[in-house]
């Protein structure tokens, strides 16, 4: 695949729109016929504009989507009623049986891996004190774990400031504790080339990951973090060794 | 389509009238599940293949490229018939018709004709609205032929900003195409026709 950078987008973006002169189209039309990758890619480009140019097919898809979502929450919650007796003595067995487990077994109980190793990203010092207003009110939200209004406030700095990357991660780490990963995973995923927060980052992507049950990409950001060797290499070791035992029991 | 009733249930899907689609999740989406369950697949399966098909019939209606000749519904579930159908050819599963809808052999073909076209445009639409708030709306900007100082303008970023994010926002949503297995039995299939 060619690899991919902002001048190659910008290249084929200004293709796509009729902006090149008429010596670097017939280039760019030679090196569609020659070169097989660059042609891959220009492809998915192509796909890409046609079919994100048709916004009125996004919107009503968008409306569909948060229907669905409307229709297995009422299912959920309608399961939840039915269910609800047969949970509680599901429970009580599951309680006794833990009971007897325990008289046998001295192991103590432990969280979900994700539980275990997240943390939400506490507000620094720096951002403490004398602050604008609606920073300070953003912090505050997130602070006290208002996270519904820290995403609304925190999205409209960001807006402002696009270039506090801090913010993103408070922001990440709302998605997060409202249970959105992807787009958690979207704001973490911006600050890759933060010379600040590329290691705070990439910490909070592999716990997005984890909360998605996707092993293999949070091992392999897991081996990133230990070589980087900063602040998160230990947790990143337990939590990799956690996962290696979990997923191959018989080589440790 | 012929009652009154009929008539303001097309109009109000082709707006996007909410009442209408909930509507049609309720009252057809069961009928579809149903089917698709019995034949092989899931209920994670049915609400994306009944999404899929009324972002088709959604997308023909606004065209002008469709001539209803039968029911809405009935349309509705001959598309995700036959989606699902075409779905379980390509994993090589066994095909159980045990419900037909009532349509004609053209209109039938005519879906069956559209339908690996729409699977691509659905992977990308999905990724696209998986993408976080800002990107969406940066990316919405960027293909609509807005100019990139314009959209530095409407989004309050710096031009040099805009420029990166909307690299990064673009990057981001092709890897996460290119990572779903759709994309790459299309992308195979694709192959496969071009080698014939």
């Amino acid at each position: 695949m060619s690899k991919r950078s902002p001048e190659l987008f910008d290249l084929i973006e200004d293709y796509l729109r009729n902006e090149l002169d008429d010596v670097s189209q017939k280039k760019f039309k030679k090196r569609l016929e020659t070169d097989t990758d660059f042609r891959k890619e220009f492809e998915k480009h192509k796909q890409l504009h046609q079919t994100l140019l048709d916004q009125d097919s996004i919107m009503f898809r968008k409306k569909l989507m948060r229907i669905e979502n409307e229709n297995s929450d009422s299912v959920n919650s309608k399961e939840s009623r039915f269910t609800f007796n047969w949970k509680i003595a599901a429970m009580i067995f599951v309680l006794l049986g833990l009971g007897l487990f325990f008289l046998f077994q001295n192991k103590s109980s432990e969280k979900s891996l994700f539980e275990k190793y997240y943390t939400v990203y506490p507000v620094e010092d720096t951002f403490r004190g004398n602050q604008e207003k609606d920073l300070q009110l953003s912090l505050r939200a997130y602070g006290r774990g208002d996270y519904k209004e820290a995403e609304i406030l925190l999205n409209g700095l960001i807006d402002k400031r696009p270039e506090a990357d801090e913010l993103k991660i408070y922001l990440g780490c709302t998605y997060l504790e409202l249970t959105q990963p992807e787009k958690a995973l979207s704001e973490f995923e911006s600050l890759i080339d933060s010379v600040t927060y590329s290691e705070q980052a990439n910490w909070y992507k592999a716990l997005t990951y984890l909360k998605m049950n996707q092993s293999a990409k949070v091992i392999s950001l897991l081996e990133d973090i230990i070589a980087f060797d900063g602040i998160y290499k230990n947790d990143a070791m337990n939590l990799y060794s956690n996962l290696k035992k979990e997923k191959d029991p018989d080589d440790l | 389509m012929s009652t009154k009733k009929d008539t303001e249930i097309l109009q109000g899907f082709i707006e996007g009238d909410s009442r209408v689609l909930r509507e049609m999740y309720s009252k057809h989406f069961p009928e579809v599940k149903s089917y698709i369950v019995r034949n092989s697949g899931t209920a994670t399966d049915a609400s994306d293949i009944f999404q899929d098909a009324l972002v088709l019939t959604y997308q023909k209606l606004k065209s002008g490229s469709l001539r209803l000749e039968c029911s809405l519904a009935t349309y509705i579930f001959a598309v995700s018939r036959n989606m699902w159908m075409n779905s379980l050819r390509k994993r090589k599963k066994k095909v159980t018709i045990d419900k037909s809808p009532d349509i004609s052999v053209n209109l039938e073909k005519s879906i069956f004709a559209e339908m690996e076209l729409q699977e691509q445009k659905a992977l990308y639409q999905k990724y696209f609205l998986k993408l976080g708030d800002r990107c969406q709306e940066l990316l919405q900007h960027f293909f609509l032929g807005k100019k990139m100082q314009e959209i530095s303008a409407l989004m309050g970023y710096s031009l040099a900003y805009t420029r990166k994010k909307k690299f990064e926002c673009k990057k981001r949503l092709l890897e996460m195409i290119e990572r779903d297995p759709i994309f790459v039995e299309l992308s195979s299939d694709t192959l496969k026709a071009k080698g014939k």
